[in-house]
């Protein structure tokens, strides 16, 4: 999958912790963890946008895109 | 809910009737002619030759056999139907058994309609099996019970094939986040 998740990184920069994040976004512990492996077949726009909100960043912060080598 | 919850049970206990309605005549036919023909149109083609009472041993076995085949694919669709109300009960709308109990159902449905054109060409055969050369028949028939009977299949077929679509959709959305 080229899309790579950095939300770990981001959660490690703003000193987040993901029990707060998953209680604000109102998604459970368990999908966060997925969504932070990338492990998911898709996120919705309005998880994204809780997720800025939260860490006052943009998209391409927690989002990148990695060619297949 | 409560009203889907009604609807299903209700539709449970005229699955049960129906069922019960097609075996007791499919009896009642062949023990009780004469009281059947108060309640039911008797089979006009063992009529045209001389009734269940002029039948021979072999001619009587032959032709109830005949004449239970398209009831059974028909009693084996009922049970479906009650199969998939049950779990359509139980919540399991997308679930795969729903999507089997349709595809059951299409397929019986299909195969009353060729065991019904058959029995009946098969009937006149057997009745007319010791007639003298010339006087035997053949005859093979489509009427209008298997017409409803294959646009019913068709129906059963397209929404298990809407079944199996609607599942791997919510599967799809349940990997979204």
């Amino acid at each position: 999958m080229p899309i790579v998740v950095k939300l770990d990184v981001v959660l490690a920069d703003r000193k987040v912790k993901s029990k707060d994040l998953a209680a604000h976004v109102g998604i459970t512990e368990a999908n966060l963890s997925l969504l932070k492996s990338g492990k998911v077949r898709g996120v919705r726009f309005e998880t994204i946008a809780a997720i800025c909100e939260y860490l006052q960043c943009q998209p391409g912060d927690i989002l990148s895109y990695q060619k297949d080598s | 809910m409560t009203n889907i919850s009604n609807s299903l049970r209700f539709l449970r206990i005229v699955i049960l009737i129906l069922g019960t309605v097609i075996m007791i005549a499919q009896l009642w036919y062949w023990l009780f002619p004469d009281t059947f023909y108060y309640i039911g149109l008797p089979n006009t083609a063992i009529e045209e030759h001389g009734g269940i009472a002029s039948l021979s041993s072999t001619e009587w076995w032959g032709s109830f056999i005949l004449t239970f085949l398209p009831n059974s694919a028909i009693l084996y669709a009922l049970y479906y139907l009650y199969r998939l109300t049950t779990f359509l009960s139980a919540g399991q709308w997308f679930e795969e058994v729903c999507e089997q109990c349709c595809s059951h159902i299409s397929k019986s449905l299909f195969v009353y309609v060729v065991l019904n054109i058959t029995h009946a060409t098969l009937l006149v055969v057997l009745l007319t099996m010791d007639n003298p050369p010339g006087k035997r028949e053949f005859a093979i028939g489509f009427g209008g019970d298997d017409l409803m009977a294959l646009v019913l299949a068709l129906f059963a077929l397209t929404i298990a094939h809407m079944v199996r679509l609607a599942r791997q959709q919510r599967d799809e959305l349940n990997e979204i986040i």
